[in-house]
């Protein structure tokens, strides 16, 4: 099932791998930070790309696509446990167990169907997310290596042919005329944003912490004391 | 029996054969054994810490926690779902029980 890039289909994996077959994405990615090294080697300008690149490392989609599997496996059976559960207790007829401890009994299965239920609902959920968090880090790497691929060969048009060219003219003018404060206050500003973005991060995590854990987590208690006699 | 206010009805072998049911292992169809298989997490679950960037790192580190959470849960649900199983036979022991005393009660008198 991971394919490399797949989209979320609700009701089931989808096969539909139009991109890659399970493509191991870092060779790629190292080709590519590899690629933008060599760029910016050339035009100092370039230099925070490699650095801005070099956070996004290294990601690998392929393992994200297998933790979605694995989610959603898990959603299925946590699903049908609890389904089961309740269908074992309903079948047992009425007039094998009449007794204020049946009541008693239905009401913690009842509750733990539930539970059962909202987990797998979750682990539904986190799968879907991983999915496209996967797919759209597939898409990015792609493009940063197609944006890798056209600056590298602009620099090595220009080491071989000689300037010239109106890429290089901009390569050039962007690089040139920087100054060692402007190139610190750039890094600055580059620290900056990557701060901001793993503060963004945490926070998102924190609320994924939240939101996403719905009936997996022990410590809510949901599942443990639906399950408990 | 009739009269009874609350209706007292056991068929032990019913309600014994319920607990035994919910822990079944046998063909991997009772709810202990699909909690199993669901527990089996594959391999690659924990992604680790950088399957998303350096700038994931974050939302990598709280999937692995909560990769966590669930084995927690699965585990403490198959745990919760024995203990239902014992209630159960509990509940037919003390039935047997009951049922016998009161035969002897009957018969003495």
């Amino acid at each position: 099932m991971s394919n490399g890039f797949e989209l979320p289909t609700p009701g089931g994996p989808s096969t539909w791998t139009p991109i890659d077959g399970g493509v191991d994405l870092r060779d790629l990615q190292y080709l590519t930070l590899g690629m933008l090294a060599f760029s910016a080697a050339v035009f100092p300008g370039l230099r925070h790309t490699v650095l801005s690149y070099g956070l996004t490392l290294p990601t690998d989609p392929q393992r994200v696509h297998k933790a979605a599997d694995g989610w959603s496996a898990l959603g299925e059976g946590v699903y049908t446990a609890g389904r089961t559960a309740q269908q074992q207790h309903d079948t047992v007829p009425q007039d094998n167990w009449q007794a204020p401890e049946r009541d008693l009994y239905g009401e913690h299965i009842g509750a733990y169907a539930v539970a059962s239920d909202t987990a797998a609902d979750s682990a539904r959920d986190l799968s879907t997310i991983l999915r496209w968090v996967a797919n759209i880090q597939t898409v990015g790497q792609y493009l940063h290596f197609a944006q890798a691929a056209i600056l590298s060969a602009i620099t090595m048009r220009s080491l071989l042919m000689g300037p010239g060219g109106h890429m290089y003219g901009q390569l050039q003018a962007y690089s040139a005329g920087r100054s060692i404060e402007h190139g610190t206050q750039r890094l600055k500003d580059l620290l900056v944003t990557a701060g901001a973005g793993l503060g963004l991060a945490t926070a998102g995590a924190i609320a994924a912490e939240i939101t996403l854990t719905d009936g997996l987590k022990p410590s809510d208690g949901t599942a443990r004391h639906a399950a408990a006699t | 029996m009739a009269g009874d206010e609350v209706p007292r009805i056991h068929h032990s072998t019913s309600i014994r054969g319920l607990g035994d049911a919910l822990t079944d292992e046998r063909d991997g169809t009772s709810p202990v054994s699909h909690l199993d298989a669901a527990g089996r997490l594959p391999e690659g679950m924990r992604i680790g810490m950088f399957a998303m960037g350096v700038l994931g790192a974050p939302f990598a580190f709280q999937h692995d926690n909560i990769v966590g959470y669930a084995e927690q849960m699965v585990r403490s649900t198959v745990s919760g779902l024995y203990e239902h199983r014992e209630g159960l036979h509990l509940v037919t022991r003390n039935n047997e029980i009951a049922e016998a005393g009161n035969e002897e009660h009957v018969q003495r008198i």
